[in-house]
């Protein structure tokens, strides 16, 4: 028994209210769990994310994960441990971007094609680059990295952690979602077909319908019940997208064009989808998503003037009121800086989202539309050691972040950093 | 400074003449206080013995055969003659093809420049063999094509003829395919970013590997397979970690070319056996291509690491003086602009290193070759010496 199992399982027995989820080895960062020290972190107030908020809490990392979670009282700290000691500080899960292009190189927008189900942006992840250093100051943690919204069908993204290492270290899946984008921006082009709405959507439905066929010949040749298709590099991405492992995030705004976003992609593509601006007049569309447990990120723009009452309303707010439970906020970095994500929920909070629910629209619940919440989003045994140190709740704006743990590692501490926002 | 003026050829001509033959063989053994020959240790003193342009043999005490000349260096060095892996000196009539991406089949070797001066300034800097590099801005450039910096005919002077295939994994082939002149159509051909790029090799790879026709198709399978080396022009870190990824998915062994972020990933270079060409570094730049971060001791960082580093892009001997004080060791700077260069074009059998059988490329130098105030006194191509009687870059060379 290797001395991390010994000493979760050691955990397991003093604390007996915590499941025991390890088994780790296997984990995307192994350089990570290899290097990472051990550490204790005394909490005044956990934000947990799963479940009531921990006072006087404790945190035990190990091998870049959480080992155990619980009151200061009731876990004990193994030898080995170094302990940091935030109890007059709040700790919550590692922010969650839905929505960024601040992962690396600049190359958002291959132009050529209106739909580029082959591209991918992965291959220019530059991991701890400046603006992820600011946004961990911001405790962002983990970003959704997209292509941009220039074409119909930009290319799937990556979803990576924000913090320093190589590429295959920080990246956490590839391919991450596919990025398509409806309405608006790819409407500049012009000279083939997709120029206006109806080829726009004319064009992406027949490379969704493509990309199904292919998807499907394969499944139906590896259960036996059809010829070998002939393989095509192009579409083979479609691959976990059809098999419903990875979301598309969709640009899309506008009461009409979530309308279709829904019908295309959702009823009759039947893929999970993550509505990744719903801004405008979108959320009276609520009813609709709610039926089907479409997720939104909801942003930039956080308001609107409504035309018919004269008021100016909180999109978030008014997603929430209608019943979308899987909503989150997103920044659409460099649109607004990466660092300023919990702003956007701060805002939202002042046009009437619950405090309780902004937190999770900053974390869990970006990580279940993204499908990641197996291993991000709250602070539970078995997951990684993302943890961001604040001076009091996130939402209230004099508050900020003081310390930042990624996959267990110290990635920012503003007694050694000095503050970066 | 000391200089001797040496007229081997003279000696030569009136041998010719006493022998009496029209095709006598010109024998003459070199003598230095120092030879480097690279392939093992200094030999000091040392003496190489050079037969028709090839070297016969090696070592501290030759027997000289009767009839040979002995020429004497005194106090001076020899060493092989510098090899640049990546220059575009001679290519004439533009470095790249603008009106496509994929062009494997075209070869620098339709169109060199024999004349061009920068042979020449490249041979008084003591570079003997060249491999002259189709441009980057095609995402598969061409064949590069090896030649001497001098000799009498473009027959003695080529070396290799279709030597390495040159693929862009870098932002350069996006430069020229928007337009900003035309903004209702702007983009007028893939690629118009990285994302394109790395596609655009990915499907043709993918073509070549399912055996699909493709024009000259021929040359990116063989670079496919190994059998010729691929040289990929990655200077960031993203795009090298790229171009390893490529490897694993095509099983390549390429060469990377530029490398100035390579430092960041010198571990797994090693570990995938991938070796790096450095583009010029030499001074107190703050940035490279593509504004890459540079380090000075790049050079020595990645040999520490296990890579097999050449130094490029002219100027070697500077190059190697340069990255030896900032933490190359002496005997890697020395194989980084000879050995080094020459297997990575995979044509160590003809130069890089003073071996019996190579050809008799060598430098003759005042002293320690990584000195900053050694002088070259002459460069020797084929076994012919090169003077650079006025020290400029003109020279006074009969090419």
């Amino acid at each position: 028994m290797s001395p991390r199992c010994w000493i979760a399982g050691l955990t397991l027995a003093l604390v007996p209210s915590f499941t025991f989820a390890h088994g780790s080895s296997d984990s995307a960062t192994p350089s990570a769990a290899d290097d990472a020290p051990r550490w204790a972190i005394h909490v005044g107030k956990i934000l947990t994310c799963a479940g009531d908020a921990i006072t006087d809490g404790t945190l035990l990392v190990d091998g870049g994960k959480i080992i155990a979670i619980g009151r200061r009282s009731e876990v004990v700290v193994p030898e080995g441990f170094t302990i940091v000691d935030h109890s007059d500080r709040f700790a919550m899960p590692g922010l969650i971007e839905a929505h960024s292009h601040v992962g690396g190189s600049g190359d958002l927008n291959e132009m050529v094609y209106q739909t580029n189900p082959e591209l991918r942006n992965w291959d220019q992840v530059i991991p701890g680059n400046d603006r992820l250093k600011v946004a961990l100051a911001g405790g962002v943690t983990t970003i959704c990295f997209i292509p941009g919204s220039g074409t119909n069908m930009g290319g799937f993204g990556a979803i990576l952690k924000t913090r320093s290492g190589t590429p295959d270290e920080v990246i956490l899946r590839a391919p991450g979602v596919l990025k398509i984008a409806q309405a608006g921006n790819p409407e500049r082009r012009t000279g083939e077909t997709g120029s206006d709405r109806m080829g726009m959507n004319y064009v992406i439905r027949q490379q969704l319908a493509e990309g199904r066929d292919y998807v499907q010949a394969w499944d139906d040749y590896e259960a036996g019940k059809g010829p070998k298709p002939e393989f095509n590099l192009r579409l083979e991405n479609f691959k976990p997208l059809f098999h419903r492992e990875i979301p598309v995030v969709v640009h899309t705004q506008q009461y009409q064009v979530i309308q279709s976003t829904v019908r295309m992609l959702h009823d009759e593509m039947k893929l999970r989808i993550v509505i990744d601006h719903g801004t405008f007049d979108a959320y009276k569309l609520a009813e609709e998503l709610v039926a089907r447990d479409i997720p939104v990120m909801a942003g930039p723009r956080g308001f609107l003037r409504d035309n018919d009452t004269g008021q100016l309303v909180g999109i978030v707010s008014e997603y929430d009121r209608r019943g979308v439970r899987v909503l989150g906020v997103n920044t659409d970095a460099p649109v607004i800086p990466q660092e300023e994500l919990f702003f956007q929920a701060t805002m939202a909070v002042r046009y009437g989202w619950s405090e309780e629910r902004a937190i999770r629209g900053l974390t869990i619940e970006v990580a279940r539309a993204l499908m990641i919440d197996d291993r991000v989003g709250s602070l539970e045994v078995g997951k990684d050691a993302d943890i961001v140190i604040t001076t009091g709740s996130i939402l209230d704006p004099r508050n900020y972040v003081t310390q930042v743990f990624v996959d267990g590692l110290s990635v920012y501490d503003i007694e050694k950093d000095r503050r970066r926002f | 400074m000391k200089r001797r003026t040496v007229k081997p050829s003279a000696l030569a001509l009136l041998a010719a003449l006493l022998l009496g033959a029209a095709h006598a063989q010109e024998t003459v053994l070199y003598k230095a206080s120092r030879v480097e020959p690279i392939t093992g240790p200094t030999l000091s003193p040392g003496q190489v013995l050079v037969v028709d342009g090839k070297i016969r043999a090696i070592g501290s005490r030759i027997q000289a055969p009767s009839g040979a000349q002995v020429v004497d260096l005194g106090d001076g060095t020899l060493m092989p003659g510098l090899v640049d892996a990546y220059n575009d000196a001679g290519l004439a009539g533009g470095t790249n093809e603008v009106t496509r991406e994929i062009t494997p089949g075209f070869q620098a070797a339709r169109v060199i420049d024999w004349k061009d001066r920068r042979f020449r300034e490249a041979l008084s800097q003591g570079t003997t063999s060249l491999a002259i590099s189709p441009g980057t801005e095609n995402v598969v450039s061409g064949l590069s094509c090896v030649v001497k910096t001098a000799g009498r005919s473009a027959e003695s002077r080529r070396v290799g003829e279709s030597t390495a295939l040159l693929i862009s994994l870098c932002s350069d082939p996006t430069r020229r395919n928007s337009s900003r002149a035309r903004p209702d159509s702007i983009y007028v051909r893939q690629p118009t970013n990285r994302m394109g790029v790395v596609w655009m090799l990915r499907s043709t790879f993918d073509q070549v590997r399912r055996g699909e026709e493709i024009e000259s198709g021929e040359w990116l399978a063989s670079a496919l397979s190994g059998e010729r080396p691929m040289f990929a022009v990655s200077r960031t870190m993203h795009d090298l970690s790229t171009l390893l990824t490529l490897s694993e998915e095509f099983e390549l062994s390429p060469v990377a070319v530029g490398g100035q972020e390579a430092y960041q990933l010198a571990d797994r270079l090693a570990a995938a056996k991938v070796p790096v060409v450095l583009e010029r570094l030499t001074s107190h730049q703050l940035q490279g291509a593509e504004r890459t971060e540079l380090v000075w001791n790049l050079a020595g960082r990645l040999a520490k690491a296990g890579v097999q580093v050449s130094l490029s892009g002219g100027q070697l001997l500077e190059q190697a003086r340069f990255a030896y004080r900032f933490g190359l060791s002496a005997e890697e700077a020395l194989r980084a602009i000879t050995l080094t260069p020459a297997r990575t074009l995979r044509l160590d059998d003809r130069v890089g290193s003073l071996a019996v059988g190579r050809d008799a490329d060598m430098l003759a130098l005042d002293g320690d070759p990584l000195e900053f105030t050694t002088a070259i006194r002459w460069v020797m191509v084929n076994g012919k010496i090169y003077e650079n009687q006025k020290g400029d870059s003109r020279g006074e060379y009969d090419l």
